[in-house]
């Protein structure tokens, strides 16, 4: 198409050359704009023979090799960059669905456990055969659902994070430090914090400034934040408000909680309005983080349309 | 995760190859090899872009929103159809304002440290 015969045949074949390098870039890369760069190249040619002769011509090659391997290097790596960035954000949906799922069997089959201390306390005559069995599986159920979890605000900060504003990056990064947070403590021995809160309720002093219940203040109330901004930015056309039923009511619930440790006397019959509360906050809260995992599945950018180039290359250009 | 709402701030400092393709179309639609004449003539020789750095960058403009294909073609006797021709949007222009006046500023700074005035 650009290589034309009537051209000196240096020219010529240089066109029919380059016009093989350019199969080397990516397909997208190349369906769109190998006709051009090759016009672009002939047009070269045809200037550095007329003006400066065979000497031209080498003087050509020289920079556009070196152009050759630099441009089709950096398109390979954002196009590898784009891909995994777009399959890891589409599997962080997934990640918050399935971490939701878990962690609401986590908390559901601790409730089966006796409420008499430690399953593993050999002197505990109250404990259950069943006891030891829903503690080993708390401790894998919840940290694997935290792990995952944090996994899915990871996501939520990519696919969101640049339209979402100051407040909404900077709720999501509080969610992802809370996440984080949380998942130490529990593999640190923690007290698997809410699990632990909103099944025994404890209302005891140590509660009080639990790092598990920061974590986990941080980890749902980032999402909270990230919720306004969603609402306020209106990042989708629809369903804006899903950030804020799976992030609104833990931290709110975290917060009247210690607002109730600290004045339990005057709290005592919201006390138990609260724990009954426990379940549906718990089950709004999980079926506010799966449609939050579904629309990020939905909104990950597909990798057929990397060719429009719409989505995902690095912050650079 | 489309970039065409992002602020100045967030793509500033433009690379030289961006920089220079907004200034070669500050004054009207182009084509490749004419971005690429007038790019070199400007910075006198020093920046001499190759196709693939011209398209690549190009194309990532393109996706930040700084500038559009013309869907219009020239006369066909006036220039080869085939050519595809880009011209700035008000996005790029701001963006192309915004690294000037960051350039100028940096000038500004070295011309009250007395750079320019001292023989090289």
């Amino acid at each position: 198409m650009n290589i034309v015969k009537s051209d000196p045949r240096v020219v010529y074949f240089s066109t029919l050359m380059y016009r093989f390098l350019l199969i080397t870039y990516p397909k997208d890369f190349r369906q769109e704009y190998s006709c051009s760069m090759a016009q672009v190249f002939r047009d070269c040619c045809l200037r550095a023979f007329h003006t400066r002769g065979l000497l031209g011509m080498l003087s050509l090659w020289s920079l556009t090799l070196t152009d050759y391997i630099e441009s089709a290097f950096e398109e390979f790596t954002r196009k590898a960059a784009h891909l995994n960035l777009s399959r890891f954000v589409r599997l962080s949906g997934w990640a918050l669905i399935l971490g939701t799922a878990m962690f609401l069997t986590g908390v559901l089959v601790g409730r089966l456990r006796s409420w008499h201390g430690s399953a593993f306390d050999p002197f505990n005559l109250y404990s259950r055969p069943i006891d030891q069995f829903v503690e080993v599986l708390s401790y894998i159920l919840i940290p694997s659902a935290i792990l995952l979890l944090t996994i899915g605000v990871m996501g939520l900060y990519l696919l969101y994070g640049t339209k979402a504003g100051l407040l909404g990056k900077m709720g999501l990064e509080a969610g992802m430090v809370g996440g984080g947070l949380a998942l130490a403590t529990c593999l640190g021995g923690g007290n698997f914090g809410l699990t632990q809160f909103l099944i025994i309720n404890t209302i005891g002093g140590f509660l009080l400034f639990d790092l598990d219940m920061l974590a986990m203040f941080l980890l749902f109330g980032g999402i909270f934040t990230f919720s306004i901004a969603a609402i306020r930015h209106q990042l989708r056309s629809s369903w804006n408000f899903i950030p804020l039923i799976a992030g609104a009511l833990i931290p709110l619930r975290i917060l009247l909680g210690y607002l109730q440790e600290v004045t339990t006397e005057g709290f005592a019959r919201w006390s138990l309005d609260m724990q009954m509360a426990n379940t549906p906050i718990l089950i709004i809260t999980s079926l506010g983080l799966m449609a939050l995992g579904y629309l990020i599945v939905y909104d990950a950018p597909k990798e057929e349309h990397i060719s429009i180039g719409k989505t995902g290359a690095p912050d650079t250009v | 995760m489309a970039h065409a709402s992002q602020s100045n701030d967030e793509l500033l400092p433009l690379t030289p190859a961006v920089f220079n393709i907004l200034l070669a179309l500050a004054d009207g639609e182009k084509h490749g090899y004419a971005i690429m004449q007038e790019v070199e003539e400007n910075t006198g020789g020093l920046v001499k872009m190759g196709p693939g750095t011209l398209y690549g960058s190009i194309k990532r403009m393109i996706e930040y929103g700084l500038i559009v294909e013309n869907d219009e073609r020239p006369d066909p006797d006036l220039d080869d159809q085939r050519r595809r021709y880009y011209c700035l949007t008000a996005m790029g222009k701001r963006h192309l304002h915004a690294e000037a006046k960051r350039m100028l500023d940096q000038v500004v700074a070295a011309q009250g440290k007395g750079i320019l005035n001292e023989p090289v």
